[in-house]
């Protein structure tokens, strides 16, 4: 998969040389090596990474409110990155100016929606201190992100056309905005997230049984909540700046990781969810492109096209297991 | 009595919560080593809340839980994991979790960050599961157990956790006849070959009064403890459990619906044949009497037609059954 993404591209460059690119870091042509170093070596890259931080922060969630229709963004995380956007398009009119918005504007968005999730993280983690029972703490989680939501329906009420296609275009998702020096901080990221939720995975494994059970066998429930939350939201959030909000990898890759690997263990699933989550990334982003044209899907919309059958498989078959 | 059995001493304990008030106070009972505990009490009167407190689940009101001299309320979370499990009314439902898995996930206080079990580890699970008698489950999914094999598992987990107090919140609820009778003697047996305190809540009064070593009633906001008969005998079965429509018999540890039986019907016979006999007439209403001169249904054993019904002036009829027999009473209206 890593390498048929290498070789498609508008640009068609020959295996041989891609090769001596990628291994050798050799070319007679400068611009092909450009075109793999710099553009698509990264949004391969990137397209793993996202898949593995969505899917892990996803199958986290499933564990701990024991919700298969839990994802990564039902804690309000993607609509605090999109109220963070929203925020700094709006008002960019007056930081920025046309010259200096495309150079910095990058990097804004990024730090923007970083700031909006941890934000909203910040506030679900003092909830779930107060509130004991964990489906509330979801419930509020949802109305947080619906609250939060409708502000930025109001924003875009009042922003200007230029911005609010930007945040419109933000909203789809993109693997392909990514650079090299933004990749530097993404890559870190979620290997910090990673660390978080394989820390958590022993508590998950507990908690699987229910909240009695698990403070009974010494779990402290709290601590695994902040864990997990905070693991998670740094997973989810981290993608979130850096490609915008990309939907149904966190729900549907954790049920194909248990429908393969066959075990409710959540330190093998991570490590499947992880797997098939890059796979699930890079198919989603060799169908976007479309064959014979230049033209590029949103990524949303083709993890959405191929995301949603597969949830509609599993309800069906359960509905069918339970009756 | 020696004092050390105490392993788990209640003072002055008060359970409940703060938004709704107490449930019960003043509670001060002991659990000791080796005894079958049974906690009974009605619907909604506090039972599960006061396992909880127990398991520092729940907070109490006022009051100390002491587990080996010491006050649950200064152990941290991992220290009474070691000292008691719990199995828990909620049906664990974990689609593609096994047997095995389930029963490993009690060890869990004494596993590492990862979860790995040892050599140890992996012979206690085995023990459990053993102990239970599903070690040829142990690859099953437990979404694919009966009732009763998920229950089995249950403690299987609190076995393999390993402490001296086991505390069960109705095992034997939902299980047909057969299984609760075989669950409450897995744990009687457990009390007996492992020395360990069980303590758990039913309704299952008959099978109580058999293996309980102890029973522990809430009732009027409080719990008295004593042996099963100690409790027949002090007439608080009777008063916690007996209403206007139902009374309990000390006698058989049963209850009966009061009824009012004016009609008497005489029942000549012995053995098995009479004794069952005697339950249904009585069940359809009539009190069995041993005057003569009124209708009678006479047994006779070791014949296919031993139900004869004997009316006076009348010509006596023989059955095959008692369901036959009592069709012909109820029909001709005795």
């Amino acid at each position: 998969m890593f390498f048929i993404e290498l070789f498609i591209g508008s640009v068609s460059i020959s295996f041989k040389e891609i090769f001596n690119i990628v291994f050798l870091g050799i070319s007679e042509n400068e611009a092909n090596t450009t075109i793999i170093a710099d553009f698509r070596l990264p949004k391969i890259i990137t397209a793993i990474v996202v898949g593995i931080a969505l899917a892990v922060s996803g199958l986290q969630m499933q564990a701990i409110f024991r919700n298969p229709l839990a994802g990564p963004y039902v804690l309000g995380i993607s609509s605090g990155a999109g109220l963070g956007v929203a925020i700094l398009l709006l008002s960019s009119g007056w930081l920025f100016n046309e010259t200096n918005f495309s150079f910095l504007g990058n990097w804004a968005m990024v730090l923007a929606a970083w700031l909006g999730s941890g934000i909203v993280l910040f506030l679900v983690l003092l909830v779930s201190i107060r509130v004991k029972d964990v489906l509330t703490v979801l419930i509020l989680g949802i109305m947080f992100g619906a609250a939060i939501s409708s502000l930025v329906n109001i924003l875009q009420f009042f922003s200007d056309q230029q911005s609010l296609k930007s945040y419109v275009v933000w909203t789809m998702g993109s693997l392909g905005g990514v650079t090299k020096s933004q990749l530097a901080v993404l890559l870190p990221s979620v290997i910090i997230g990673l660390f978080l939720s394989i820390l958590s995975a022993k508590m998950l494994n507990a908690l699987l049984l229910g909240e009695n059970y698990a403070k009974s066998m010494g779990v402290n429930v709290l601590k695994a909540r902040i864990l997990v939350f905070a693991g998670a939201s740094i997973l989810a959030g981290t993608v979130t700046a850096f490609c915008g909000p990309i939907g149904f990898v966190g729900i549907v890759v954790p049920h194909i990781a248990r429908i393969i690997f066959r075990t409710s263990n959540v330190f093998t699933l991570i490590w499947g969810s992880s797997l098939i989550g890059a796979l699930f990334m890079l198919m989603s982003d060799l169908l976007s492109r479309i064959p014979g044209s230049d033209t590029v899907l949103p990524i949303n919309s083709v993890t959405a096209i191929i995301g949603v059958p597969v949830i509609i498989y599993l309800v069906i078959k359960k509905f069918k297991f339970e009756s | 009595m020696k004092a050390e059995n105490n392993i788990l001493e209640i003072k002055n304990l008060a359970i409940g919560y703060k938004e709704t008030g107490i449930l019960a106070d003043g509670i001060n009972l002991t659990l000791k080593k080796g005894e079958l505990t049974g906690l009974i009490g009605l619907n909604g009167i506090g039972k599960s809340t006061f396992l909880k407190t127990l398991l520092k689940l729940n907070n109490p009101l006022e009051g100390q839980v002491l587990f080996e001299g010491k006050n649950i309320k200064l152990l941290d979370s991992n220290r009474v994991a070691l000292l008691c499990s719990y199995v828990s009314t909620e049906h664990i439902r974990v689609s593609e979790m096994i047997v095995y898995e389930l029963v490993a996930i009690g060890r869990y206080p004494y596993t590492g960050w990862n979860g790995k079990l040892s050599g140890k580890d992996k012979s206690i699970v085995e023990e459990a599961l053993w102990q239970v008698g599903l070690e040829k489950l142990m690859n099953r999914k437990i979404m694919q157990l009966s009732d009763g094999e998920r229950q089995r598992a249950s403690i299987a987990r609190a076995l393999a956790q390993d402490t001296p107090i086991i505390i069960l919140d109705e095992p034997t609820a939902f299980l047909d006849i057969k299984n609760r009778y075989e669950i409450i003697h897995l744990l009687k047996r457990l009390c007996l070959e492992k020395e360990k305190a069980i303590l758990f809540s039913s309704h299952d009064l008959g099978n109580l009064m058999q293996v309980a070593d102890k029973l522990w009633i809430i009732n009027n906001s409080s719990i008295s403890e004593g042996a099963p008969e100690d409790m027949v005998l002090s007439g608080l079965l009777e008063e916690v459990f007996s209403s206007e429509d139902l009374l309990f018999n000390p006698e058989s540890g049963i209850f009966l619906e009061r009824k009012e039986s004016s009609k008497e019907i005489k029942l000549s016979g012995e053995g098995n044949k009479y004794f069952w006999t005697k339950k249904a007439i009585e069940r359809i209403g009539f009190s069995v009497s041993t005057k003569e001169g009124i209708s009678e249904v006479q047994i006779v054993n070791g014949v296919n037609n031993g139900f004869i019904l004997k009316i006076p002036n009348n010509e006596n009829v023989e059955f095959s059954s008692i369901y036959d027999l009592l069709r012909q009473i109820k029909r001709i209206n005795l």
